[in-house]
């Protein structure tokens, strides 16, 4: 039953995609927020 | 408070009550009542999750925290996206698997009935005394700044949302959230909006950046290493937001019930991960806006005249009191140094590489908060019992000081429906896990066919009772919690000393599978003594430990001491 709900993925072919985008999206907001201390600092 | 406000805050207040009223009759079940019959959308249970999160406090101290501090408090939440992708392989699929009402069931079918007791006993103890003090919280602060008696705060904060919770249940508890968020969002971005409109002609948004960023306000960033090395103490840096924040944010999001009740109701596995994964893409960026408007606020009071303290009514009960002369005399000192400070600011961004109109300014911030600091202690000294910590009140302070008429009304409404959206799903939570830990397992029916609507019709009516309770019990800690400032303080420790030995022992029975009951409960002991010991040591200065370290010790004691256990204790396992 479970692989069957896992297989209903929206946006990406697999959940992977998603954990990859919020892991991703996390990094690129730390590299901004690192850059606006350092700008305005 | 103008009229307008007064019937901006009763109609929108009311809107809320009357919509979760309309909307949301409950099926009359337990799974109708307690999870909406686990068929709501991913966008419900993401604005569900995140008005559980955010409570009244959340709006009222974080541009606060900005304001004083900067903006570093960003990075507690550095750990929460991590969270959800772990909850979201691990925690989701199993919970729904099984088909649990809340998360301390899962913990009977893989260990033992000891061990779910501790976890749900814990969970209601340290979840019913937090909401107490979460109505408490913000009434205190709205009835210091404008007059109100507490009693009556405490009683509108805390029972108004009582009324839809106890009929419509976790629906009405994520409706309601849905409209509150949207509203609260809203307003916070009108304020935002307003403090860029508010700032002197020739200052624009980015000479707010630069000046917010000399001042120490932008500091986004830190690592939380000294010349001596790393702090442990240091409460918000880049190294405790991302491991610390992680093991809170999978403790509070996949053991408590508060949030587990809430992506319990998505239709399935998808919709409740998209919920979660969404909350991990857009709180930081959200968090970061509401901090923006303390650097705002900040800027703003660079150019206007700020209070030396912003719990102007605490400040006004002093001039009462023996010291009234030296609270004066620092009041004239304040002022004087308050009249250049416009003008210096003004020198500093049309030369910003000029270095002595920089030191002249940053000379000028340290002499007013130097003042600013003796006062609090003149205030201490009067009054050695009061607060004199004002971060909470300073944007609530610039609401009713600024806003125009009708604005004043909606935030105030803001500051009531943040402190509904979380206090509601805590009494559907409390309520749930009352009904489904402790009630069910005392009271077992037999299931005859005949009898099974009846039966259920009892359960939907037992557990609206049990919402009353708890709602009638949180309101009453919060009328007790006047005058005991310290159990505010006590309440939000318990929390953070908690968290990580139930986190723990959830990992262990998801990712350790030969640790049985007896061990893990031998180790959730162990390990609670432990955090309790580094708590009380940290306390006494004997070391130096944030409080979110207390979670990942916590929760890592308990995986290896279940494990050691394992090897002593013989027992027959039980996987889920």
């Amino acid at each position: 039953m479970m692989e069957d709900l896992d297989k209903e993925v929206p946006v990406f072919a697999s959940w992977r995609g998603w954990y990859v985008l919020v892991i991703g999206v996390l990094l690129v907001l730390i590299g901004l927020f690192f850059w606006i201390t350092k700008f305005f600092a | 408070m103008s009229i307008l406000d007064w019937v901006v805050l009763v109609c929108t207040l009311g809107g809320i009550v009357a919509f979760g009223m309309y909307k949301t009759a409950a099926t009359k079940s337990m799974e109708g009542y307690f999870l909406s019959n686990r068929s709501l959308p991913w966008y419900l249970v993401l604005l569900s999750i995140m008005g559980t999160q955010a409570s009244a406090i959340t709006f009222l101290s974080a541009p606060g925290q900005a304001y004083t501090d900067g903006m570093r408090f960003v990075q507690y939440y550095f750990g929460l996206p991590l969270a959800m992708v772990v909850l979201c392989i691990s925690f989701v699929p199993l919970y729904h698997r099984l088909k649990v009402f809340t998360a301390y069931e899962f913990l009977e079918q893989r260990f033992d009935a000891k061990t779910r007791t501790f976890a749900s006993v814990l969970f209601l103890l340290s979840r019913g005394l937090s909401t107490g003090v979460s109505i408490y919280a913000p009434s205190i602060i709205l009835s210091s700044l404008l007059g109100w008696d507490i009693f009556y705060t405490n009683l509108v904060m805390g029972s108004l949302l009582v009324v839809y919770t106890i009929n419509g249940g976790a629906k009405a508890v994520a409706y309601t959230q849905q409209i509150q968020m949207v509203i609260i969002l809203g307003g916070m971005l009108a304020v935002g909006y307003y403090l860029v409109h508010l700032l002197p002609e020739g200052i624009g948004f980015t000479d707010a950046l630069k000046l917010g960023g000399v001042n120490g306000k932008l500091n986004i960033i830190t690592t939380g290493f000294t010349e001596k090395g790393f702090d442990w103490k240091d409460r918000y840096n880049i190294v405790s937001g991302i491991v610390g924040g992680f093991f809170l944010a999978l403790s509070y999001f996949g053991t408590d019930q508060s949030q587990v009740g809430r992506y319990l109701t998505a239709k399935n596995v998808t919709q409740s991960r998209i919920g979660l994964l969404m909350n991990g893409l857009v709180k930081i960026p959200m968090q970061f806006l509401i901090l923006l408007v303390g650097v705002l606020l900040f800027n703003y009071y660079q150019f206007t005249k700020a209070p030396i303290f912003f719990n102007t009514t605490l400040a006004a009960s002093i001039h009462n009191k023996a010291d009234k002369a030296i609270c004066e005399g620092l009041e004239q000192q304040y002022n004087t140094l308050l009249e250049g400070q416009s003008s210096l600011s003004r020198a500093y961004l049309s030369q910003p590489t000029d270095t002595i109109a920089k030191a002249a300014m940053l000379e000028r911030a340290a002499q007013i908060k130097n003042v600013q600091i003796q006062y609090r202690a003149a205030i201490k000294k009067a009054l050695p019992h009061a607060d004199t910590n004002d971060t909470n009140y300073i944007f609530l302070r610039f609401v009713v000081d600024y806003l125009p008429k009708g604005l004043v009304g909606l935030l105030i409404a803001i500051i009531f429906m943040s402190a509904w959206g979380s206090i509601a799903a805590a009494l559907n939570s409390l309520a749930s896990c009352t009904m489904i830990d402790v009630h069910k397992r005392l009271f077992t029916y037999t299931t005859e066919e005949g009898l099974m609507e009846a039966r259920c019709m009892k359960d939907y009516r037992i557990s609206r009772y049990y919402t009353l309770g708890w709602g009638v019990f949180c309101i009453i800690t919060a009328e007790l919690s006047s005058g005991l400032g310290s159990l505010i303080e006590a309440v939000n420790i318990m929390g953070s000393l908690f968290y990580g030995v139930i986190l723990g022992v959830f990992l262990v029975a998801f990712y350790v599978k030969r640790v049985g009951g007896t061990a893990v409960f031998i180790a959730a002991i162990a390990s609670e003594l432990l955090v309790i010991t580094l708590f009380t040591l940290d306390k006494y200065d004997v070391i130096g430990l944030g409080f979110l370290w207390l979670n990942v010790v916590g929760a890592v004691s308990v995986v290896v001491l279940g494990l050691l256990c394992s090897f002593v204790v013989n027992e027959q396992k039980r996987l889920a």
